[in-house]
């Protein structure tokens, strides 16, 4: 956890879960008809990008701090078992695609990185659901696995993905200017991407 | 719009349930949901809805308020609630001798649910009405300490949750002002698939992200000139106290979830 421990990244990932809150309050809709409490939000965007530029393990941390804080402030009804459901699904896509993209630093890594990024989080959703909504809300497994097909593959394949396809349009840009704003105001050491 | 956000669902009274420590609400809470779970029976069931109705009435916060809080969930509670009815197996309930589909057993089991979902939340809204999102951080940060010895960041989380909900104001402006602007030019955020809207996000979040990293950066300046060097050895204006009221609380709990434990098994 040693990678964590400066400042700078502190407040950057402090002020990254403060925009996947605000994104969560400015834009949320229902995907699916029929499905109104399966809402579409780009709360992971900020995430994703942190963990591209940070690494897995500050993007397992960042997920937790932002799931908390949306607990605490705009989703409060959702209760622990909400923040928990988000930090399973969210934390399993960081640290696939955090895992890949650290190894390959390309374009080429990070498409791949967001792809499985995609398919994990959606694979771990469905075992999450299966588990925890009969405890959570009585329903029959049955009934839950016969909704895996229809509304709980297809919702988390789209909202993961439009998520993936933002971060990668955006991360494209900001990592630029960030880096390139970096190497104006410091000039020489620590300007790799890694180090920010 | 930017009050409620600002203190979350904080609403600032008086009461012994705001006076406490965060550190026993924090733990009275999670041992309250797993209580909620594990009741089992009427006795059970009577006795976690007391409880509940109990703490409400000692946060001294307004019923209305936490039946907007309700609101949410009244869908997905009916939602299970007609699966339930129809897909539990049992005896079938007749009504002028149609049979309905639906089942006594399932018609309980909705009931079960709908009390247990209706009270997690208003547990849970006991919480965030009666203790600040700042002091909350503060009793999360103290609660996790024993597990930084064994690399868990406990500080360091906590920090981030403060700088998170201390910027949320400011950069809920921020949106507002760089979303207007963008609208000035012809953006249009409300129309379109998913994929168009998700596409008209970008000429809003690449500025939003720039100036958080250059807050991110002035703050970080600002910390570090201010010689900040991690949680080791570092005070606070507001420390948190353990007083007699949690001690109390904290006896009371234990007897309850120890009373829930025992009718769960006895029966």
């Amino acid at each position: 956890m040693k990678e964590i421990r400066t400042a700078r990244k502190l407040t950057t990932m402090g002020l990254m879960a403060a925009i996947s809150v605000i994104l969560i309050y400015f834009i949320h809709f229902p995907i699916l008809p029929g499905a109104a409490f399966l809402e579409y939000d780009p709360a992971d965007i900020p995430i994703f990008i942190c963990t591209f530029l940070f690494g897995p393990i500050s993007g397992l941390l960042l997920t937790v701090v932002a799931s908390v804080v949306q607990g605490l402030t705009v989703s409060a009804q959702s209760g622990i078992i909400g923040v928990m459901m988000h930090i399973f699904a969210t934390g399993s896509f960081v640290l696939v695609a955090g895992l890949i993209y650290r190894r390959s630093r390309t374009k080429k890594g990070a498409l791949l990185a967001l792809i499985f990024g995609v398919i994990v989080m959606t694979a771990t959703m469905c075992i999450w659901n299966v588990i925890f909504t009969p405890i959570y809300s009585g329903m029959p497994r049955q009934a839950v696995i016969a909704m895996l097909p229809t509304a709980i593959i297809p919702f988390n394949l789209i909202k993961s993905g439009v998520n993936a396809l933002v971060t990668a349009v955006l991360y494209k840009k900001i990592s630029v200017l960030v880096f390139k704003k970096k190497l104006d105001e410091i000039g020489t050491a620590n300007t790799s991407p890694t180090h920010l | 719009m930017l009050k409620d956000i600002t203190l979350g669902q904080y609403f600032p009274i008086d009461s012994p349930l705001h006076k406490m420590d965060p550190r026993t609400k924090i733990l009275v809470l999670i041992f309250m949901l797993v209580a909620i779970f594990i009741a089992d029976g009427i006795v059970g069931y009577l006795a976690v809805t007391f409880f509940t109705v109990f703490i409400i009435l000692l946060s001294k916060v307004p019923f209305k308020l936490y039946f907007r809080g309700l609101k949410p969930i009244w869908f997905i509670i009916l939602f299970t609630g007609v699966l339930n009815l129809f897909l539990t197996p049992g005896t079938k309930i007749y009504l002028w001798e149609h049979s309905t589909g639906m089942t006594w057993e399932g018609l309980i089991l909705a009931g079960k649910m709908a009390i247990r979902l209706v009270l997690l939340i208003l547990a849970s809204s006991a919480l965030t009405y009666t203790t600040s999102p700042i002091s909350l951080t503060d009793g999360i940060e103290k609660l996790l300490l024993p597990f930084s010895k064994i690399g868990l960041p406990a500080h360091e989380l906590a920090m981030m949750m403060s700088i998170a909900i201390r910027f949320i104001p400011t950069l809920i402006e921020e949106t507002e002002k760089i979303s207007k602007a963008q609208q000035a030019r012809g953006a249009d955020f409300e129309s379109g698939n998913i994929i168009k809207r998700a596409k008209a996000l970008v000429p809003m979040l690449v500025p939003l992200f720039i100036s958080a990293f250059r807050r991110a950066d002035d703050l970080a300046v600002a910390m570090e000139s201010r010689c900040y060097r991690g949680g080791n050895g570092r005070t606070r204006l507001n420390p948190i106290h353990f007083k007699k009221v949690d001690l109390w609380t904290a006896m009371v709990f234990v007897i309850f979830f120890g009373a829930v434990i025992a009718l769960r098994f006895v029966s």
